[in-house]
């Protein structure tokens, strides 16, 4: 009777005290994460990103109770974490003990025969309310199709677990240090751009154009941030925007690119335009096609720097049989903007315009 | 075996020459001989005029002559987001409207934007022409400028663009994306300008 008392308690204790050590292995970080920003209006799916993310983030160190976050985002006026100004941030985790405020977007969903959709991330440190880590998703259900169909992903929800995972695959346990650029000091020694402000782009497609211009932005964001570049927390430049061009986002005017330099330390700004954000092909095999135009200006002068341009469909450059194909927007313009990024480093590390 | 490959090498050349004839013709331009171009440094470029179907074809025009006169290296180009504001407070600007200046408004714009010229175009063509199994982008594109302190058109020029390979055309291969056409328009119209 008493072994089996004990053997009960052992039971109970291990995945606890395992949680616990988990957590203190990751630096026992106290998360708090937002409500999903659902921009795709698909809320089965943000429900089931929340969940995802939630499980997820538990690795990293304890979350925050949803109804908590919730009172306290009611209580200061703060409708997205990606708006609210850094002292706003800096607050808002002080009032949870925070360590991380995590804000996570759903851009676009598809519930088609193979399900399609883009999710962002962003970790913001609620000791200086600015952004630590930022990472882009995109995904489709046959991404990981192999011989004989295996591995085709037909649902929403089964394919939402695996875009979530590979999202979270580069957040560092201490998003201080990232995995592939050190720490941020490093970073502003190693990039040949400065601290760059991201403007939203400006969007001429032919639906949603606002929303897939946000996409894109994203995208580049997490881009920018893989690559090793130092950013201006999207916070403040929303704010700094806010205040410089009263809600008009595209382009950058004398005033909003002294206000970057002058308050938020930006040496340049990265800003463009989104033509084409489209989905073509087949119900089996979608066929993503994607136009974008990026520019960078010297934050001091606003005079542009660099321009350049890209145009692409998601079979483009396939390989035999089809090897190589993106079948989602999302992934064909993180690609894009990999491409872009690179053009934009090797043409200021030659000071030229590309 | 001989005339057979005279046959094939007559029937090449007259294809090649076949695609020649529809390949694009040189633009067409004016320039105010008494203005000095050495003098602009700083150009404004407005958004352009839209009259094709492609409702694109006017964003992309801008776009591709701005980075085409910066790769230029000739003149400095301003910021869009710049003009774009700079429109709205000399009341050019009208949401969904391409904006269509006055001399006073152009004068307005060259001295709130500090430029010599400002830049101003229209697209009247820009689609997919079908011959056979292949698609023929097409792209005309007018272009001029004009001196801000007077507000006087000093540089004009248009041109016409078909895409396509050679190779695309004669063998059906497929044609080249718009935008590729649209800015070797832009780089035949621009080449009038910065000779």
């Amino acid at each position: 009777m008493r072994r089996r008392s004990a053997l009960i308690i052992v039971h109970l204790l291990v995945p606890l005290l395992g949680s616990l050590c988990l957590a203190g292995s990751a630096g026992a970080k106290v998360i708090a994460l937002f409500p999903i920003q659902n921009s795709a209006g698909d809320s089965a799916a943000a429900s089931s990103i929340d969940q995802i993310l939630r499980f997820e983030l538990s690795k990293y160190g304890s979350l925050v109770g949803p109804e908590r976050i919730r009172d306290e985002l009611r209580r200061l006026r703060v409708r997205s974490g990606d708006r609210a100004a850094p002292a706003l941030l800096r607050l808002l985790g002080k009032e949870l003990a925070a360590d991380w405020l995590v804000s996570a977007s759903l851009h676009d969903t598809e519930r088609r025969v193979v399900p399609r959709l883009t999710m962002s991330l962003r970790v913001y440190s609620s000791a200086t309310g600015e952004l630590l880590w930022v990472g882009f998703r995109g995904a489709s259900g046959i991404d990981r199709r192999k011989v004989l169909g295996l591995g085709t992903i037909d649902e929403m929800e089964k394919l939402i677990p695996f875009a979530v995972r590979d999202l979270l695959e580069e957040l560092p346990t201490s998003a201080e240090t990232s995995p592939h650029t050190g720490t941020q000091e490093d970073r502003k020694s190693s990039s040949r751009l400065g601290k760059v402000a991201v403007v939203p782009f400006g969007g001429s497609t032919k639906q949603w154009a606002t929303r897939n211009a946000g996409t894109v932005t994203e995208a580049v964001r997490a881009q920018l941030f893989r690559s090793g570049v130092v950013l201006v927390s999207p916070n403040l430049s929303h704010e700094i925007l806010r205040q410089q061009q009263s809600g008009r986002w595209e382009g950058v005017t004398a005033r909003t690119w002294t206000a970057l330099h002058a308050d938020a330390g930006a040496d340049t700004i990265l800003t463009g335009e989104v033509e084409t954000y489209e989905v073509g092909g087949s119900e089996f095999e979608p066929r993503p096609r994607v136009a974008l135009a990026m520019r960078l200006l010297d934050a001091r002068t606003g005079r542009i720097l660099w321009t350049g341009s890209l145009e692409r469909g998601g079979w483009d450059g396939q390989g035999l049989l089809g090897l190589g194909r993106i079948r989602s927007r999302g992934a064909l313009t993180a690609r894009m903007t990999e491409i872009l990024a690179g053009r934009l480093e090797r043409a200021m590390s030659k000071n030229l315009r590309d | 075996m001989n005339r057979r490959h005279l046959t094939v090498l007559l029937l090449a050349a007259a294809s090649w020459g076949i695609a020649g004839c529809g390949s694009s013709m040189k633009a067409t331009k004016f320039s105010n001989p008494n203005f000095d171009f050495a003098f602009v440094e700083r150009v404004a470029v407005l958004p352009f005029e839209n009259l094709s179907n492609d409702r694109q074809a006017g964003l992309r025009a801008t776009r591709l002559t701005i980075t085409e006169l910066l790769a230029s290296g000739a003149l400095d180009v301003v910021e869009p987001g710049e003009v774009q504001a700079a429109l709205i407070q000399t009341g050019t600007f009208q949401a969904g409207r391409t904006p269509i200046p006055s001399t006073e408004q152009i004068i307005s714009l060259g001295q709130s934007l500090d430029v010599q010229a400002i830049i101003m175009g229209t697209v009247t063509q820009s689609e997919n022409l079908r011959s056979g199994n292949v698609q023929i982008p097409v792209v005309t594109l007018d272009l001029r400028m004009v001196e801000a302190e007077t507000g006087a058109t000093v540089w004009a020029a248009t041109h016409s663009e078909k895409g396509g390979s050679v190779s695309a055309k004669v063998l059906g291969t497929g044609g080249q994306p718009i935008a590729e056409t649209t800015r070797e328009c832009v780089r035949q119209v621009l080449a009038t300008l910065i000779e």
